[in-house]
């Protein structure tokens, strides 16, 4: 009786199991949004900035705002604020500047649990979106003691370097809005109904300031080593490259002035971030990036000329100047303490008397205005010649008249950090009057869309009048370095088109282009592979450098633009190609496929050798480097990251209350039942089942 | 389980006051079970000699243990209150970091 009993139910179950759809109960009853970007945390060495969840997440019922008819009655409506003691709004992304969030949060104060912000479709994206500050990088300016501050950024609302005690999640997915809509929609009649609620996770696991957390991030009791970090330092690298034969080498001397730094930086922030998506940087650094790369592809083309002539010009692309310019303090606390070039004793240091000018490439938009800022304005530094050649050889420039404000550019740490006596700085950018004509600075809006590319129909090779646009500032400035440094002779510098279209492909839509696997040897550009139809990423870099393809792809290029192109034309061979790097500490050696835009025509080969000069060093602040360094003094920026888990946002119903009372009472009458039913059947029933068989 | 009822006086004493000498190497839960254990046997059974000598083992061991009470509520206090404001000390102190929060 026993074991048919057993068996029947084991049938029975078996049946249920498999012929009904099984699903977990907690995936009927929330609706997740995986698409979302969040705002995490920042500290630096005095405060912290950002959001912040608890724990287990912050939850609270869901209240809609669309617009500011909307907005100024929820704040008056005190029934519904009331009816709950959390909430996390929904807000219109137009909604979201420093004026209506303020105002909800005095309103609502401890109740307010956090923020989802929607776009309701790319197409209606807002016409300035922008959470830097009004002057961006005020901290670190050269214009400290200025009583005046120039707003660049005009539309900037400087909520990034705020902290806020919830979440704040951005929803720019246009299906995302519409079940959000949905689903409010559904469930917003009468006070009696039941409401949506919504859920969002996002803790960070730093706090305070960098100070508190780089001093807990060594501490650690446990009797396991497993060390778990709070918070990692601001930092990439400092990549650096010149053309392979000017080099300088002990016992030579270097000339005093006679070192030409062009600058580019290749790091951005946003206030919102996502996992796998698109981070903004179109327009600030990609532009100036893609015309630096442009531009050393032209220096390299024409090296036989510039060898004749002394200067070095080297291209120096800076990791972390987003944040209050630690990758520029870097850089110059490398040069003070001898560490610039890094690498091999042999090369002669490079010290502050002996840097002639610098050109740096900044906030670059795609209009035809360019201008020109000259610092410092005084004719014994400046070289009125060459700004007259560059002005006359480029049209679309306009020079700045002397002693205007600088924009945020890393020249004016330059500048500060040596008291600007000793050489000149150009920077070319686009503003006009005193502001910058980027409306989504330091966004995630920052898109190939600013700079008239549709992304989704360009090609590795297509022509956009972007791509025209740039070869139209190259090939002019390249021409004034060459007729500045080297003599007349050369005229009608020129670089193929071709190059700078797959240099904006490369950059600003798919990172695994040919371009990379040409100029990279085979197991770097491999690994490309994993980065396929991403755009490079620009974000702030956490050191220990994370897996970033930006700085593989910049060293590569970088240095293949700038190779010995002579050392083309040896055919030599892969092996014979990696012994040479015993012989020759200073330069680099690798066997590439060769990017035929670059090469000779003459030359056909299945691979080359390419020598070329590369050097790269961390670009951290040097608050993190120096023995002992108080970290909330304010010498030297010092930001740090978060570190986060996982980050979710989810939708559930919230019940009316009959609803949850209801609920509440059958639980406990079941659960009063299941006890009587069992006391009866133990009084009165012999329980034969729960003792040992003896049959 | 030892049951003080199936022990000799002699041994009861012996147990009391092994207990009471272990609870002076900072083992105050020690004088804790000390006076719990041993209050019946020193105030609520029949006297019979030994009971002299394991009365003063239990007051004292009552005392000892009021005092320990007293410093780690204290030192509770202070730690919880103070931890933030005494500088890199107060994380050092931190057995587990919170995680988060300041």
């Amino acid at each position: 009786m026993h074991s048919s009993l057993f068996c029947i139910s084991v049938f029975c179950l078996t049946f249920f199991i498999v012929f009904t759809q099984s699903t977990r109960v907690a995936d009927q009853m929330y609706v997740s949004f995986d698409r979302a970007r969040y705002c995490v945390r920042h500290l630096n060495g005095t405060h912290e900035i950002g959001c912040q969840s608890s724990m287990r997440g912050n939850s609270g019922r869901m209240y809609m705002i669309d617009n500011e008819n909307e907005f100024n009655s929820y704040l008056k409506d005190s029934k519904t604020i009331d009816s709950s003691n959390s909430f996390i709004i929904a807000l219109n992304i137009e909604l979201f500047n420093s004026e209506y969030v303020d105002k909800l949060m005095n309103r609502l104060d401890s109740k307010l649990n956090g923020l989802v912000i929607y776009l309701k479709s790319n197409l209606s994206r807002p016409k300035d979106f922008s959470h830097d500050d009004q002057c961006p990088n005020h901290r670190q300016s050269y214009y400290l003691n200025q009583t005046e501050t120039v707003h660049w950024n005009p539309k900037g609302t400087g909520l990034f370097f705020r902290s806020f005690p919830f979440p704040i999640v951005l929803l720019d997915e246009k299906d995302d809005y519409e079940r959000l809509d949905k689903f409010y929609r559904q469930f917003y009649n009468t006070q009696s109904s039941p409401t949506c609620g919504l859920e969002v996770k996002a803790f960070q696991s730093a706090a305070h300031t960098s100070k508190t957390c780089m001093r807990r991030n060594e501490i650690s009791h446990s009797l396991l080593d497993a060390v778990d970090g709070f918070c990692d330092p601001v930092g990439g690298l400092n990549i650096y490259s010149k053309l392979p034969d000017s080099l300088t080498l002990v016992p030579k001397q270097r000339q005093p002035k006679s070192v030409v730094l062009i600058l580019a930086t290749t790091d951005s922030f946003q206030m919102f971030l996502k996992a796998q998506g698109t981070t903004g940087g179109a327009q600030q650094p990609a532009t100036a990036l893609i015309t630096f790369l442009a531009l050393a592809h032209v220096i390299g083309q024409e090296q036989k000329e510039f060898n004749k002539q002394d200067k070095e010009i080297i291209f120096v692309t800076l990791d972390g100047d987003a944040l209050d310019y630690s990758a520029s303090f870097r850089f110059l606390f490398d040069i003070n303490n001898d560490y610039f070039p890094a690498g091999d004793k042999n090369e002669q240091r490079i010290k502050i008397e002996h840097i002639h000018s610098i050109v740096e490439f900044q906030s670059l938009s795609f209009s035809n205005n360019l201008s020109l800022y000259a610092y410092p304005s005084s004719p014994s530094i400046i070289n009125e010649t060459f700004i007259a050649t560059l002005l006359e050889n480029n049209p679309m420039i306009t020079r700045m008249k002397a002693n205007s404000p600088l924009p945020p550019a890393s020249s004016q740490i330059f500048q500060r950090e040596t008291s600007s006596s000793s050489f000149p700085t150009y920077i070319l950018t686009s503003t006009n009057e005193n502001q910058l004509l980027n409306h989504y600075y330091h966004s995630f809006f920052d898109d190939p869309s600013t700079l008239s590319i549709n992304i989704s129909s360009l090609e590795y090779n297509t022509t956009t009048e972007f791509s025209q646009w740039i070869k139209s500032i190259v090939e002019p400035l390249a021409q004034t370095l060459l007729d500045s440094y080297v003599g007349n002779n050369i005229t009608n510098v020129t670089i193929e088109q071709e190059i700078i279209n797959n240099l904006v492909y490369c950059v600003l839509k798919n990172v695994n282009c040919p371009l990379i696997h040409n100029v990279s040897n085979q197991s770097i550009g491999n690994s490309f592979d994993a980065f396929e139809q991403t755009s490079l990423p620009f974000s702030i870099n956490t050191y220990p450098t994370a897996t970033t393809p930006t700085f593989p792809f910049v060293q590569n290029i970088l240095s293949y633009f700038l190779r010995d192109r002579e050392y083309d034309k040896q055919n030599i061979t892969e092996t014979k190609c990696l012994e040479q790097k015993n012989n020759d500490t200073l330069r680099l050696y690798r066997y590439v496929g060769g990017y035929a835009p670059s090469i000779m025509p003459e030359q056909n080969y299945s691979g080359y050798c390419v020598r070329s000069y590369l050097r790269y060093a961390s670009s951290s602040s040097p608050a993190f480097s120096i023995d002992n360094y108080d970290l909330s003094q304010t010498t030297y920026p010092a930001w740090t990251e978060s570190r986060w888990t996982t980050f979710t946002l989810r939708l559930f119903i919230i019940p009316t209350r009959t609803h949850e009372i209801v609920t509440l009472v059958i639980g406990i009458l079941l659960l009063s039942i299941s006890f009587i039913v069992f006391s009866i059947l133990r009084w009165y029933v012999k329980l034969d089942l729960l003792q040992p068989s003896s049959s | 389980m030892v049951t003080l009822a199936k022990k000799s006086p002699e041994q009861r004493l012996n147990i009391c006051r092994k207990y009471y000498l272990a609870g002076f190497l900072f083992l105050p839960f020690l004088w804790l079970i000390n006076a719990i254990w041993f209050y019946k046997q020193a105030f609520r059974v029949e006297p019979y000699p030994e009971q002299t000598q394991i009365r003063k083992y239990v007051i004292r061991s009552a005392i000892g243990t009021v005092i320990w009470l007293i410093i780690i509520i204290a030192w509770n206090i202070t730690f919880q209150l103070l931890r933030t404001k005494i500088g890199p000390i107060g994380d050092f102190l931190t057995f587990v970091i919170p995680r988060g929060y300041y």
